[in-house]
């Protein structure tokens, strides 16, 4: 299996991982990163193929969530670079993706003028490729490769990706987020033992409070400076992080019994929240079971915002738009309210280098905020990351659930990757790699080989298993119930083919075993053998005088076999007979033929099992000219024979 | 053999319980019971028409008795009419497994069952209360006189013989596990299922059981109409399976005209929503009020739907609508956040976003309210005017109390309005129920039969849309049809490549599946590679299968574990042979001779006899050394049995030279018994 990191390789931002397993070739997230602005801003898609038909080399597209640095690269490669095939998105990916990714677009292109950004219609165009995927549903791609989502918890409709084709199978997780907040839920994933878990590492090295302490600092910050009289602005972009500050605010107003206004910009509409509404089933439990008495995105105290109020004296709480300070509502606060040393500015979100926000965020203390004006920062500037990801025990915590054999780090910083790598592999003992941005890393998948078992051996294993279950239980006390466990493993003996091109493995049943499964070994192909001479401490037989000796003569229809063994006439029918028993004595090593000696010529030979058991060509007579096999044994070895016979009834018919 | 055998315990068309054995997996398939047949054992009125069908009133808890409920593996459960049973099942039996079903079956399930009960209590309390107290209830008294016995007693009696409680349902609901389609879930090792929309209501599935390589479809109840809210029906759950069991099909009464197919059947339900809207909303310009009769969920979202959006259009005077349901508030918000499991056209508004029903913005305009009950009605404050009620078909009080206040304001209303026909003279009954037997009583009593407008909207598969589906039914080889289905479709079935087979009631089903009698498995990589780093292409291989998650997987034992490809342990096998070894006999042989061996060997009834042979002459020359050295005559024993004969040389060891395989066989045996008689 190989994995390339495009994006995202010990590096945080426009995540895209290549990952080929079984023929195919699935590009995981597809992000920019927030930090350039140059060709650095989109992954390395020429490290793909550099003659633009990515379709044939693609199989297919999975974002795992709606953040920019997971998908804001998409319409540039569906639409710019013409990429084709399929796109998989969790429906509330796919309804909220488009809104950030036509923000952005507009940020980049009225703010810092850019060109060859793409357009809204890219934009749409891309999104009407985009396939849903549910959670735990099967999704095939195609004949052979499979998707499924879990969930990841980190925003609305993350997910974590698993992907099977043929024997390899991977696990992407995307951001993710162990424990649950107040309206998500943890991520979690079943034990689908991949051959690689890729997993994103941001927060890798540290034990975090929890997010809930997190939020309850948040909560305690806007409640002091409310209490000191003062404003709150909280810019952030309409859509997301707004609605999950906005559910803090709401319940710890209600909680509280707090009158202090909270208003949200025109921005932040009723239609914004609606998509939160919509995907309530992606939210955690309790969210879901009080939705009918009142939806929780239903904000009961959080009012509209209307320009004047920014004058209005008294403390208050307004989110505004848009995130970065640039530009619109948020900015037109921020310079009425900045001056003011009791007001407080918490940016929730990232900036983009040069806007007014990044400028406050470094502290500086006098901001322009165009060429004609500065203002002075006084106001309290917190910033503050909500952003939910797995710390070091729940990144230890996923790689458990999984079992995976081989662990992949991305989405986060070198340095704390090799802390985390190391905890990994001694706590685990599977390989951990790091690979950096265009290092390709291939896997070896010690893959288990996919093959069928006999329906006769397993109900033969099972059977004695619970007999033997059954006896042990009743020998030790009739208060064990030998019900209460379930068999989980049981011992079991059977011949193991090994598939060739056309057929699979197959584990079989002894009995089951058929001359058509062996390997037809021509007559003359036994010839070059090693004839291995008769051991010196054989004692003959026949030599105690107590021996009871049988010898049958099994007689058989040779031209039957012959056609049935692909023989040409010229053969002589008995010998391969013989040779084809020995083979299939060969397999069970009960059977085993002891030695063999070529009497006469290369045709004629005795084949030896046990101590006794002959096996042999005999001379023709002319009372008896029909092909037969002669074979003998003593009493004492009634029950090899017996095996042997079987044997040899199975190759003749 | 694999085989499949299924028995219906359901006597009810519409509703299944199959419970299906896949060898030695047991498992059901749908807990349905009519509801109104659950909570009473008398007959009523409607009971009466009901084309006297004398097992309705069965009582399922004896139907159920006969299984052994500690032996049933899973449950799987295809919509939320199928559930009646479920909460008896899980709480009353001993069942322990899991339950499946979507998350939309699950929630619309709960309010349906809650729904029924609670039905079932409002009922009889007013009957114990002969007539009831509060003036609203007055109208219960309507109901026909049922040989009830009126006293308190009577009430607790009944109430003790209720199959489960409002507890039960909850705790039967928490015991759902959520799937999804298409997701692929392993109740049991190696039996693998999932479900696909079977397109009837929100959530409904048609599941799949993949056993060994074999699917079995069972197509519970389905439609091909696309022109509802739910999701579409899946073709693939018919083109993948070998074995398919249908079922239901509608009810013929519903449906004149038999011979719609799947396209022509989208049309008609589309034709027959629009002819009650449209009736609706002629009543309502004419300030008319509407009652409609159905469950606050299904067809009668989508007729709501429709005619919400007609006022809006029409710009009619919005009317209040109003539905009396202690469910209907919960199931149609769970129409808004589902938007998941609803048809294309639905999903594609969740992108806008938009809500897929209308009702979010009727409540917040104030023009929708949820009552629990006729008796809620009077205390809430709901503007007189137009109005349009909705009631579940089983509520007929209300329907009574409804039809008989509005004619009485038509009679009081004044000349000028009755002349016009419009205001308070003005009023429609709607009633899209399918089942026709229900809804005919139900228009029999009420005595208003020209308001009332009866239109079946039936979208259960007909007989003619099975027949057409199972043309995509590509890898079938068994189709499994009740018994009317059967009889309307065996004609057919020659030209078929799969065989069909009906069941019927009680009756168990066994169809012998052709399945591929290999299960998968995983091999452990280090094993095959042994094999093939010894130049061999197979091998005998001892290890242990781990069972997890539904796969095998074959590993080396704990600790060590080799193929064994060279290590011979003759001994160890076969230790339960049941024939005496021969080791164990006496081994005296120098006691006998050909006479006596002779002589013992007639005994039990074997033709032999001692021939005094020279060796070089014999027959059956043995290719001994040592015998052919002797040229001595020497006695020999010669045995004649059906199928060859036998030669025992006595001379020195025992030598028994058999002509043929059977004849040794004999031989063995009888000398075996010989020995160790002596």
């Amino acid at each position: 299996m190989k994995v390339v990191p495009l994006g995202a390789g010990q590096d945080v931002g426009r995540s895209c991982v290549l990952v080929t397993l079984g023929g195919k070739t699935i590009m995981f997230d597809c992000g920019m990163h927030m930090g350039y602005n140059d060709e650095r801003r989109f992954p390395d898609f020429n490290y793909i193929t550099t003659e633009g038909d990515f379709t044939s080399r693609i199989d297919a597209v999975v974002i795992t969530h709606f953040h920019l640095d997971h998908c804001g690269a998409l319409p540039h490669f569906t639409e710019q670079r013409g990429y084709h095939g399929p796109i998989y998105m969790t429906p509330p990916t796919k309804a909220i993706c488009p809104i950030l990714l036509e923000d952005f677009r507009k940020v980049a292109i009225e703010r810092k003028g850019e060109t060859g950004f793409f357009t809204s219609q890219h934009i749409k165009d891309c999104m009407k490729k985009v396939v849903p995927l549910h959670l735990h549903e099967t999704v095939w791609v195609d004949d052979e490769l499979e998707l499924r989502a879990y969930y990841a918890g980190h925003v609305l409709g993350a997910a974590m990706v698993y992907a099977r084709c043929g024997n390899e199978s991977v696990v992407y997780t995307g951001d993710y987020n162990m424990t649950p907040d107040r309206h998500l839920g943890a991520a979690w994933i079943d034990k689908v033992r991949p051959d690689v878990l890729i997993t994103e590492t941001t927060y890798g090295t540290t034990i975090r409070d929890s997010k809930r302490s997190r939020e309850r600092d948040f909560l305690e910050k806007v409640h002091r400076c409310v209490l000191r009289g003062g404003k709150v602005l909280i810019p952030c972009f309409a859509l997301g992080r707004a609605q999950e500050l906005c559910i803090l605010i709401d319940s710890y107003w209600e909680r509280m019994g707090l009158t202090v206004p909270v208003y949200f910009s025109a921005g932040l509409t009723e239609k914004a929240n609606r998509y939160y509404k919509l995907f309530i089933n992606w939210t955690n439990q309790k969210v879901k079971e009080s939705f009918v008495n009142r939806n929780p995105f239903d904000f009961k105290y959080i009012k509209p915002w209307s320009r004047d109020y920014a004058d209005l004296p008294g403390p208050m709480v307004v989110f505004a738009t848009p995130g970065m300070l640039h530009i619109g509502m948020s900015l037109e606060v921020f310079r009425k309210w900045a001056p003011d040393e009791r007001n407080m500015l918490i940016m929730p979100g990232y900036c983009v280098t040069g806007t007014v926000g990044a400028k406050v965020l470094s502290g500086m203390k006098v901001v322009e905020i165009d060429q004609y004006s500065q203002v002075q920062v006084n106001i309290d500037v917190q910033n503050l990351s909500f952003s939910a990801h797995a710390d070091a025990k729940g990144i230890m915590e996923l790689i458990r659930q999984a079992s995976p054999r081989n662990v992949v780090l991305v989405h986060g910083e070198k340095s704390r990757m090799s802390y985390l790598k190391s905890k990994i592999m001694g706590e685990f003992g599977c390989p951990c790699y790091d690979p950096a941005n265009g290092e390709l890393l291939e896997i070896e998948t010690g893959q288990d080989v996919r093959a069928l078992m006999s329906d006769q051996l397993f109900q033969a294993a099972w059977a004695k298993e619970q007999e033997r279950r059954q006896k042990s239980s009743a020998a030790l006390d009739d208060s064990v119930v030998p019900a209460a466990t379930p068999i989980t493993q049981l011992p079991v003996r059977g011949v193991l083919l090994l598939g060739d091109g056309k057929r699979p493995a197959r584990l079989l049943d002894p009995s089951e075993f058929d001359l058509n499964d062996v390997p037809v070994v021509s007559a003359s192909g036994v010839e070059g053998d090693s004839v291995v001479s008769v051991d010196a401490d054989e004692s003959a037989p026949s030599s105690a005088s107590d021996q009871v000796v049988f010898s049958t003569r099994r007689v058989f229809d040779g031209t039957e076999l012959a056609e049935r063994m692909g023989l040409s006439s010229s053969v002589d029918v008995a010998a391969a007979a013989l040779l084809a028993i020995r083979e299939l004595l060969l397999i069970d090593p009960a059977t085993q033929p002891r030695d063999e000696r070529v009497v006469g010529g290369k045709q004629a030979s005795v084949v030896r099992v046990g101590r006794s058991i002959e096996l042999s060509v005999p001379v023709k007579t002319a009372e008896c000219d029909l092909p037969s096999l002669y074979v003998s044994w003593a009493w004492e070895e009634e029950e090899l024979a017996t095996k042997v016979l079987v044997v040899i009834n199975r190759v003749l018919g | 053999m694999p085989s499949i055998s299924v028995v219906s315990f359901s006597p009810h068309e519409r509703f299944h319980l199959l419970l299906c054995e896949l060898d030695d997996t047991m498992f059901i398939v749908d807990c349905g019971w009519p509801l109104d047949t659950l909570y009473s054992d008398q007959p009523d009125d409607t009971g009466k028409l009901r084309t006297a069908k004398t097992d309705t009133r069965l009582d399922p808890r004896d139907a159920l008795s006969t299984i052994n409920w500690a032996r049933v593996d899973f449950i799987i459960l295809s919509n939320y009419e199928q559930m009646a049973l479920l909460p008896y099942i899980t709480e009353y039996t001993e069942f322990s497994g899991p339950v499946y079903a979507t998350e939309p079956a699950k929630a619309y399930g709960r309010c349906v069952l809650e729904e029924g009960l609670s039905a079932a209590l409002q009922g009889k309390a007013s009957a114990t209360m002969q007539g009831g107290s509060s003036s609203s209830m007055a109208s219960t008294s309507n109901r026909p006189q049922s040989s009830w016995n009126h006293t308190a007693n009577g009430w607790d009696k009944w109430q003790a013989q209720l199959p489960y409680t409002q507890r039960d349902i909850v705790a039967a609901m928490e015991k759902i596990t959520d799937v999804r389609h298409n997701e692929v879930i392993s109740p049991v090792p190696f039996v693998q299922v999932y479900t696909r929309s079977s397109g009837y209501s929100i959530g409904s599935a048609n599941w799949t059981v993949e056993y060994k390589n074999h699917r079995t479809a069972f197509i519970s109840t389905s439609t091909f109409v696309t022109c509802l809210h739910p999701q579409e029906w899946d073709s693939k759950v018919l083109s993948d399976a070998q074995a398919i069991v249908f079922c239901d099909a509608v009810d013929p009464a519903s449906h004149e005209d038999d011979e719609v197919g799947a396209a022509r059947s989208n049309a008609q339900v589309l034709q027959r929503i629009n002819q009650l809207c449209s009736t609706a909303i002629s009543t309502m310009k004419q300030r008319g009020r509407v009652l409609l009769v159905g469950e606050p969920y299904g067809v009668t979202q989508d007729i709501f739907q429709l005619i919400a959006e007609h006022t809006q259009s029409l710009n009619l005077p919005p009317p209040q609508f109003i539905f009396i349901s202690p469910v209907a508030e919960r199931t149609l918000q769970y129409g808004n956040i589902m938007g998941e499991w609803l048809c294309e056209s639905k999903q594609a508004l969740l992108y806008l976003p938009e809500y897929p029903f209308a009702d979010k913005d009727l409540r917040q305009k104030n023009h929708l309210h949820f009552v629990r009950s006729l008796a809620d009605l009077a205390t809430r404050n709901i503007p007189q005017g137009n109005w349009f009620v909705v009631v579940p078909p089983h509520d007929t009080a209300t329907i009574d109390y409804f039809v008989r206040q509005w004619k009485q304001d038509a009679q009081r209303c004044s000349s000028a309005e009755l002349a016009s026909g419009t205001g308070m003279a003005k009023f429609a009954v709607l009633m899209h129920d399918d089942d026709v037997a229900r809804s005919q009583s139900l228009v029999n009593r009420l005595t208003v039969s020209s308001e009332i407008t009866y239109v079946p909207v039936s979208r259960r598969l007909t007989y003619h849309s099975i027949e057409q589906s199972l043309a995509s039914a590509t890898h079938a080889q068994h189709v499994l049809m009740p018994s009317p289905v059967y009889a309307r479709l065996s004609a057919s079935a020659s030209k078929y490549e799969f065989k069909m087979f009906e069941y019927s009631h009680l009756q168990a089903t066994t169809v012998d599946l052709s399945a591929d009698r290999h299960l998968p498995l995983n091999i452990q990589k280090e094993m095959t590679q042994q094999i093939k780093s010894n130049g061999k292409q197979c091998a005998v291989v001892t290890g242990l299968l781990s069972l997890a998650a539904g796969k095998i997987r074959l590993e080396y034992p704990e600790g060590h574990g080799l193929v064994q490809t060279l290590t011979a342990s003759a001994g160890s096998i076969n230790n339960d042979h049941s024939a005496v070894p021969m080791s164990s006999l006496p081994r005296d042989l120098s006691v006998w001779t050909p006479e006596k061996l002779a002589d013992e060997l007639n005994e039990i009834g074997i033709n032999a006899r001692v021939v005094v042979d020279i060796p070089n002459g014999t027959a059956a020359a043995s290719s001994k050394p040592e015998l052919q050295s002797t040229s001595q005559p020497v006695k020999l024993i010669k045995i004649v049995v059906p199928g060859g004969s036998a030669t025992i040389h006595m001379h020195g060891g025992w030598s028994v030279d058999c002509t043929s395989v059977s004849a040794q066989w004999t031989v063995m045996d009888s000398l075996r018994r010989v020995l160790k008689c002596a």
